[in-house]
């Protein structure tokens, strides 16, 4: 199933339990986790323009956690490489990947807000 | 602080990850703060108000401060480098992480986390952060008891800032307690240093004042102020009259007596008493009064034509002042309260001056408005200010009453004045001129022998504590207000009494005149002390008992007379002294007077001491204010008794009495012989040659009495003793053939000289059926050359009178008593008499006469709650020596007292300079001479030291000096040491230390003592060094170390030896 490749529900779950099952909180995780991201990936953007690769490299590094947490884990493997890009400073030619993590992040959401309406 | 209730700062920028730690904490018990960046983070560990923070769990990646940058500032900050830090890791972060625990990060957790291990690493930290807590808390507070002991050393100790860690129950807080209690001991040294130190800064403040003090503060101001200018005072006078009575001061002299010692106590008492007066004469002056009589712990005063406004404004500003005295404290910190009260009347009065100006002027207010006077201070109680009524009503808009009270006796009404409406101004005195008075214009005014002393500037060492007989008598029959003869009258009655007291060098210390007649107050033994005052005092009582017939208007005498412990010497402000001698028994001695009807009545101190020369009849004993045991009263018959020491029992000497029995039976055989009777002064002596003397009368043999010396006499006597001695050896010699057995007793032989000696050794072999009993103190070499030839005698005996055992001394003690047995606590102290006789004597009678044991029934007890031990007695021998030195002039006595601070051996440098008084210093010489006449010193030859003759004069003239006067003259001979021998103190440190020590300072008696140790140390003394760290030790504890040194020392240096 193609959310199955989005969202790896073991993590997901792991999570679940480990905020003690609370179906509020997780909601409340999630809704987090929408209003963040687009801010990371609007800094991630703007390093870029900016040529400022450390910015770069933190909000990839965000974005890799958060991602991680739910389960997200191409958005997670993705985010680490544009993090280590950043890290080397090597940040031409990454608008492509830029692309794929946004297209990739669309995927989740829909995924996760699917979740959270069963929660 | 609650295992799973710790307090966890997490650090980190991103929400999520914030909320789900918070959410996972939360759900484990544990308070959270958050913060996004380290500078948030920091700002928040640093706040005081969010609560300590036990764990911090960090973020490695942050914005504006990462995870190393804080973890960085925490772990530099002495504050917060003990917390721990939880670094939190993606699994990719393992470098960043390792860097992280190297730079001090306790641990690490890994995205996402697994809650329990979580929990687990947030457990672990945290009980590693109380461990920590305990530990700095601990050090913390070795940290207080180390800043303790820098506090102890620099003096700062606050003995409530070890309070926490003594609290404590494991071996820091015994440490803890165990300093605490030696630094508080310390610390309590300190503080009676300091208080001795402001004693003795007030002691010399009082002698430099004293010294510079007119004679004329003995003179009432009044009076002081007409001499200067050239006036005599009226004769009649109209003015306002106070009198002001202190109360509290007996029950705080016995509490210091108790808590110093009973002579130390006089002293303080008397400063204490100085103070009051200063305060209250000042305010009598300032109201333009006078102080015209002192009576014990009352004053009476005049102020010279007032209505009365000034005097009531003095009497309640003398309330006013007394605020500061409500309540005296101990050195102990008992506390007494004090206060006084006050009387004012207006009225005419007569202001005499009688008395032999060339032994004293007396001063005298009289008539009916003193009478009032007394009748309205009865009516007083403390703190307040009385007067008739007809007085406040002449003023009544003026003042506030706060009490009518009415006499019961009289129905006269009297007003406590409440306060008065307007201020009365002051009027002080002008001031005299530094000059303005003569001390031999003064002289009048002070007793001959009080002259003699504060004259020789030796002001301030008059107050003492000593024995003297109390006379107070009776007598009426002057009408003060219509008899216009009362002046003259008054006079010669006061001259006949002064020549009467002086004949037997009693002195009179106070008159009082009143309408229910007046009295006279004199004291035998102060200032000047005989042997014998208290037989002075009934001889003078005797001789007292009729008046001359050229004043047949005097009656009522009558007299009583008592013996006890005195507190003597000058006393008052320095604007009005009086010389005064006060007691418990002056307030008996002037009930026996009321009660005595037209007698004379005495107190049992007085009978029992008089009734070896007088009968007394005893009477049914009368009960007395203030005493709850009746007391027990005797009349002196006037009789004399016939003497007869033989009769006196002699407890041991039983081989002595029977060897001398033995002498007179040969010598009634015609075999003659020389026996030396040789022991200390008391030792009994003279008890033997009195049963020689009888033994041989009953035998009808001829017996001479040599040499004899009595001796309170002066030099003269005993060289006209001398005399007698040779001349009545003179006269046996030119008949050498007379075979009448004859006894000759010589006493006080050594006394005798060379020539003398020859004399006894010459008829000792010359003259026929001789027993020569030769009593004498043993005597120092160099021996006479006669007396060394003397012992070589064939026939002679040398008997060592030796001090008697426990058991006789005990026999002795209750022979004196009339007891059969003794209570434990007098056996205990009987062993300071050391077996000598007389010591012992006078020590039971002391006891006796003190009222510190009584004897009723044949029993014997002790007075609860006195401490036998701490009563300093003396002794006859001393008696005999204190009332030779006594006799001496002022600054011979002072040269003696100088001497004794010096040692028994002194030089005449030394004396010179550690004199006081410059004046005295070229004249030593000639004193020193006179003092060596006298015998109580000697010298070897011309140019060597000072030797006291005795151990005893030695000690007597040294216990003679007050503590003040003592602590000054050690510090100058210390100080005249630590300057002459400069150079090479080494051979004078133990003397030095003894001076300081004994001068009150103990911190430089503990520097020279500590050099005398490690002296003795170095030359393998080590019995003198740990007798030198001993006294050390209980100057100051914490010369603790220092002992220990010394042990070490000891140990090693042992070692060394074996």
């Amino acid at each position: 199933m193609a959310d199955e490749a989005v969202i790896d529900r073991g993590v997901l779950n792991n999570l679940f339990e480990a905020v003690g099952g609370d179906k509020a909180f997780l909601t409340e995780l999630i809704d987090t986790f929408f209003q963040d991201t687009p801010v990371q990936l609007a800094a991630i953007r703007q390093a870029l323009s900016m040529g400022n690769a450390e910015d770069f490299r933190r909000a990839a590094h965000s974005l890799k956690s958060n991602s991680a947490n739910f389960g997200a884990q191409r958005l997670s493997q993705q985010s680490k490489e544009l993090e280590e890009l950043g890290k080397a400073g090597k940040l031409a030619g990454v608008d492509e990947r830029l692309a794929q993590l946004e297209a990739e992040y669309a995927k989740v959401k829909v995924a996760l807000e699917s979740i959270r309406r069963e929660a | 602080m609650d295992s799973n209730h710790g307090h966890i700062l997490v650090v980190d920028d991103n929400k999520i990850n914030l909320m789900m730690l918070t959410r996972a904490l939360n759900g484990q018990g544990y308070q959270v703060t958050t913060a996004r960046d380290g500078q948030q983070a920091l700002a928040l560990l640093r706040d005081d108000q969010s609560g300590p923070v036990d764990v911090v769990l960090l973020d490695i990646q942050m914005p504006e401060m990462d995870g190393f940058q804080l973890l960085e500032q925490i772990k530099r900050d002495n504050d917060l480098r003990h917390i721990p830090v939880i670094m939190i890791s993606a699994l990719d972060e393992l470098d960043s992480v390792i860097r992280c625990i190297e730079m001090g990060a306790t641990d690490y957790l890994h995205k996402p986390y697994n809650p329990a291990m979580l929990q687990a690493r947030i457990n672990a930290s945290l009980a590693e952060k109380r461990l920590r807590d305990l530990e700095l808390e601990y050090l913390e507070q070795v940290g207080h008891v180390v800043r303790a002991a820098e506090a102890v050393e620099s003096a700062r100790y606050d003995p409530g800032s070890l309070k926490d860690v003594a609290g404590r129950e494991d071996a820091l807080g015994q440490l803890a307690r165990v300093f605490q209690r030696m630094a508080n001991e310390v610390h309590l040294r300190e503080q009676r240093l300091k208080q001795q130190l402001e004693q003795l800064h007030f002691d010399i403040e009082e002698m430099k004042r004293a010294l510079a003090e007119p004679l004329s503060v003995y003179i009432p101001m009044d009076r002081r102020q007409a001499l200067v200018r050239g006036e005599s005072l009226a004769e009649r006078v109209s003015g306002a009259a106070l009198f002001a009575d202190i109360s509290g001061f007996t029950p705080l002299s016995e509490a210091l007596a108790a808590e110093l010692g009973r002579q130390r106590g006089a002293e303080e008492l008397t400063r204490l008493l100085n103070q009051v007066y200063t305060a209250l004469i000042g305010e009598v002056h300032r109201y333009h009064g006078s102080v015209v009589n002192f009576s014990g712990d009352a004053i009476t005063c005049w102020i010279d034509g007032d209505g009365g406004q000034r005097a009531l404004a003095c009497g309640l500003a003398m309330q006013r002042s007394m605020e500061r005295f409500v309540t005296i404290r101990t050195p102990t910190g008992s506390s007494f309260p004090m206060a006084i009260k006050v009387a004012v009347v207006v009225g005419p009065a007569r202001r005499y001056l009688v008395g032999e100006a060339q032994i004293q002027n007396i001063e005298v207010l009289a008539g009916n408005t003193l009478d009032e006077l007394a009748a309205a201070e009865h009516q007083a109680r403390r703190g307040e200010v009385i007067a008739p009524g007809e007085l406040v009503e002449r003023f009544p808009e003026q003042l506030t009453i706060a009490e009518w009270r009415t006499a019961e006796e009289t129905g006269k009404r009297y007003a406590v004045i409440g306060s008065l409406k307007d201020e009365v101004p002051s009027e002080p005195w002008p001031d005299l001129p530094v000059d303005g008075l003569s001390e031999e214009r003064c002289r009048p005014w002070l007793l001959p022998a009080v002259y003699e002393q504060a004259r020789s500037g030796a002001k301030s060492f008059l107050s003492e504590l000593r024995p003297a007989g109390t006379l107070f008598l009776n007598f009426k029959g002057i009408d003060y207000d219509q008899d216009e003869q009362a002046g003259a009258k008054l006079d010669a009655f006061v001259r006949w009494v002064q020549t009467v007291i002086s004949q037997y060098e009693g002195s009179l210390i106070q008159l009082t005149i009143g309408d229910k007649g007046s009295y006279l107050y004199a004291a035998f033994g102060a200032p000047v002390a005989h042997n014998d005052d208290i037989l002075r005092a009934v001889y003078a009582a005797l001789a007292l008992q009729e008046s001359p017939p050229e004043m047949e208007w005097v009656s009522g005498l009558q007299v009583g007379v008592t013996y006890g412990q005195m507190r003597t010497g000058a006393y008052g402000s320095p604007t009005q002294r009086t010389y005064g001698v006060m007691g418990d028994k002056v307030n008996l001695a002037a009930r026996l007077m009321q009660v005595a009807e037209g007698g004379i009545l005495c107190d049992e101190a007085v009978y029992q001491a008089a009734q070896v020369r007088l009968v007394f009849e005893a009477l049914p004993p009368i009960t007395v204010k203030g005493k709850v045991e009746p007391v027990a009263i005797y009349r002196p018959t006037g009789e004399m008794k016939r003497l007869d020491r033989s009769r006196a029992s002699l407890i041991g000497r039983t081989s002595e009495r029977i060897f001398l029995g033995e002498c007179l039976r040969n010598l009634r055989r015609g075999v003659g012989s020389v026996v030396i009777l040789e022991g200390e002064a008391g030792i009994g002596k003279s008890r033997l040659i009195e049963v020689v003397k009888g033994l041989a009368e009953g035998l009808q043999m001829e017996t001479c009495l040599g040499l004899r010396v009595d001796r309170t006499s002066t030099s003269e006597v005993w060289d006209g003793c001398r005399d007698k001695t040779r001349d009545l050896l003179v006269r046996l010699l030119q008949e050498p053939r007379d075979e009448a057995p004859k006894v000759i007793l010589l006493e006080d032989a050594q006394e005798l000289d060379e020539e003398s000696w020859g004399l006894v050794q010459a008829t000792s072999l010359q003259v026929q059926s001789l027993l020569l009993v030769i009593a004498t103190r043993p005597l120092v070499e160099p021996l006479p050359p006669s007396f060394a030839q003397l012992r070589r005698n064939s026939n002679l005996h040398t008997l060592r009178i030796k001090a008697l055992s426990p058991d006789e001394a005990y026999l002795l003690a209750c022979e004196h008593l009339g007891v059969v047995s003794l209570p434990e606590a007098v056996v205990e102290i009987l062993h300071k008499a050391a077996g000598n006789p007389q010591f012992i004597e006078e020590m039971v009678y002391i006891l006796r006469d003190d009222g510190t044991i009584t004897v009723r029934d044949g029993e014997c007890e002790v007075l609860p709650h006195i401490d036998l031990q701490a009563i300093a007695f003396p002794t006859t021998p001393q008696g005999v020596i204190k009332s030779r030195l006594d006799r001496l002039s002022p600054s011979e006595q002072l040269t003696l007292k100088v001497a004794s601070v010096i040692g028994r051996t002194f030089s005449l440098r030394a004396l010179q300079d550690a004199f006081p008084t410059e004046a005295d210093k070229p004249y030593l010489g000639r004193h020193l001479a006179a003092l060596k006449k006298l015998d109580l010193i000697s010298q070897t030859s011309p140019d060597s030291a000072y030797t006291f003759n005795t151990e005893l004069t030695y000690e007597t003239v040294y216990n003679s000096m007050l503590f003040a006067q003592r602590r000054q003259l050690h510090r100058r001979a210390a100080e005249w040491i630590e300057h002459v021998q400069a150079a090479d103190l080494a051979p004078y440190l133990a003397e030095l230390a003894d001076h300081w020590r004994k001068a009150d300072d103990p911190a430089k008696a503990i520097d020279y003592l500590e050099k005398a140790g490690q002296q003795a140390l170095q030359i393998g003394q080590y019995q003198e060094a740990e007798r030198y760290f001993k006294e050390c030790l209980e100057l100051d504890a914490s010369a603790a170390v220092l002992s220990a040194e010394f042990f070490t020392q000891q140990r090693r240096g042992s070692r060394v030896g074996n």
